[in-house]
């Protein structure tokens, strides 16, 4: 395979990737299903951010964000179904089993050790040393523009520890798992090594905690946009919004079997931090994972990262002590 | 181990009756495409087919099976199909109920999600065992059934 040059990169070369937005396929069928795949993402932003931004302090609340979270999982299964980005994509019974197995693990384990050991923890320590004065200008600004600072913040700082995790062999032990996953859909940003899931949440969210307001916007704003990362529906996305904003379709190139494909799109919500750093590949991939598209079972997920760190430690051990013998001349 | 009762928990037992007696050679070479699959291996021993899976790919039509074996049994007057599939993943769907509320007992503190998780995997169980027997009776079905009509055998 030739690929495509990106800038320095040529991406493409080990497994097929499709460059450029004129080259993605569009959304098959009627005006009408044509209208819903073009503007849902907008319209459920647009209505979303609406919501919180009026809505009264009786209903803005976490428990609410809870219910408009599951509904509108709800709402993406049934897209998933109706309209697939691809066949080979589609929701599986096993599948299903697997995923939820990793969103059950994120929502109990991963979640308590955060809130003792990780972000939750520190933020706690940072807020006790905080002095509120020096930070009253922020609760000064729009509503608005505090909950973009908010997701900006944390996505920014997410960004790096994702590149971190493609650039450091210890990071990427964690991560690697996470990126044997074959198909996108709306469950699979859980599934991978619960030491990763922990490490990707570190983040500094929680420290708006004491602007409510604010923080739910945030994290109404982070699932409007970065749900659809590993959504297997196709969309005919916006101009601005796929500008702006991570999309399936980037994030399916991050997933390319291909290697140089997978260094790119590393944001979660906005894309537009990649643009600034010269990450990003406007593009999307159908054949997703590692080694050829093996996929990995939830045992080998769990054990992968301690298993092949021994296996390098000993590797590196053996080189270092028993030096390869070089025959005299 | 044969555990006959237990095993019914993760084991997929069925029969299909072939109205056209077909030799058990026929009669693979009609399933065996559901076979050419990536990670799966198997062998022909005379009546039997022994497969056993590696890492199947989420559209692998068997992906829920590891291994089984598959059989023609003919008393001369009639011939059927039989299977006998063991599936870790229906095994994995049964006790994932109890490893979320050994969560839920476990950490003490907002056990809700625990609970919930149990709850759907016990639903996903359910409908897992129901279903995907459900689904490879129906391939196996529409593969021997490409020329001929095939009675069937609800699998136990």
């Amino acid at each position: 395979m030739d690929g495509v040059r990106v800038g320095k990169r040529l991406i493409g070369t080990q497994s097929p990737v499709t460059v450029g937005w004129e080259n993605i396929p569009r959304v098959e069928g009627g005006p009408v299903k044509q209208f819903v795949f073009t503007w849902f993402q907008p319209a459920v932003l647009i209505a979303l951010v609406t919501f919180w931004l009026c809505a009264p302090d009786s209903i803005a609340k976490a428990s609410t964000a809870i219910g408009i979270g599951i509904g509108f999982k709800a709402l993406l299964y049934c897209l998933e179904w109706v309209n697939p980005r691809h066949d080979s994509w589609r929701l599986t019974w096993k599948e299903l089993v697997t995923d939820l197995f990793y969103v059950g693990i994120s929502y109990t384990l991963v979640k308590y050790a955060g809130k003792h050991i990780g972000s939750d923890a520190m933020v706690g320590a940072i807020q006790h040393a905080f002095d509120w004065e020096k930070f009253s200008w922020f609760k000064e600004m729009p509503l608005l523009v505090q909950a973009f600072l908010i997701s900006f913040i944390f996505d920014f700082g997410q960004y790096w520890m994702h590149r971190g995790m493609h650039n450091w062999y210890p990071l990427w032990l964690t991560h690697s798992v996470h990126h044997y996953i074959t198909q996108l859909n709306i469950n699979k940003g859980a599934v991978g090594n619960p030491v990763e899931l922990f490490l990707i949440g570190l983040g500094i969210g929680g420290f708006f905690d004491f602007l409510p307001r604010a923080a739910l916007l945030a994290g109404a704003i982070g699932m409007a946009v970065g749900t659809y990362q590993h959504i297997n529906v196709r969309f005919n996305t916006p101009r601005l919004w796929r500008f702006l904003f991570n999309t399936t379709e980037h994030h399916s190139v991050h997933h390319s079997q291909d290697f140089e494909a997978s260094r790119s799109n590393y944001a979660g919500t906005y894309i537009f931090i990649d643009r600034m750093f010269g990450t990003c590949v406007d593009g999307e991939a159908e054949l997703l994972g590692m080694e050829g598209g093996r996929r990995m079972s939830i045992r080998e997920q769990m054990t992968y990262p301690f298993t092949e760190a021994w296996r390098t430690t000993k590797s590196a051990v053996q080189v270092r002590f028993q030096p390869t013998a070089v025959p005299a001349e | 181990m044969d555990l006959p009762l237990i095993d019914r928990i993760w084991r997929v037992r069925g029969s299909l009756a072939l109205e056209v007696r077909r030799t058990p050679r026929d009669a693979f070479a009609r399933l065996d495409h559901l076979f050419r699959a990536v990670g799966t291996t198997f062998r022909i021993d005379g009546d039997t087919l022994a497969f056993s899976k590696k890492d199947p790919i989420a559209q692998d039509r068997m992906a829920i099976f590891n291994h089984g074996a598959l059989w023609v049994e003919d008393d001369g007057q009639s011939a059927e199909l039989r299977y006998d599939l063991n599936s870790p993943t229906l095994r994995l769907c049964f006790f994932l109920p109890f490893l979320f509320l050994g969560i839920a007992w476990l950490l003490k503190e907002s056990r809700n999600p625990a609970f919930v998780f149990a709850g759907i995997f016990t639903v996903l169980y359910v409908v897992g065992r129901i279903l995907e027997p459900w689904l490879i009776r129906s391939a196996f079905r529409k593969s021997l059934a490409d020329a001929e009509s095939v009675a069937e055998t609800a699998p136990v």
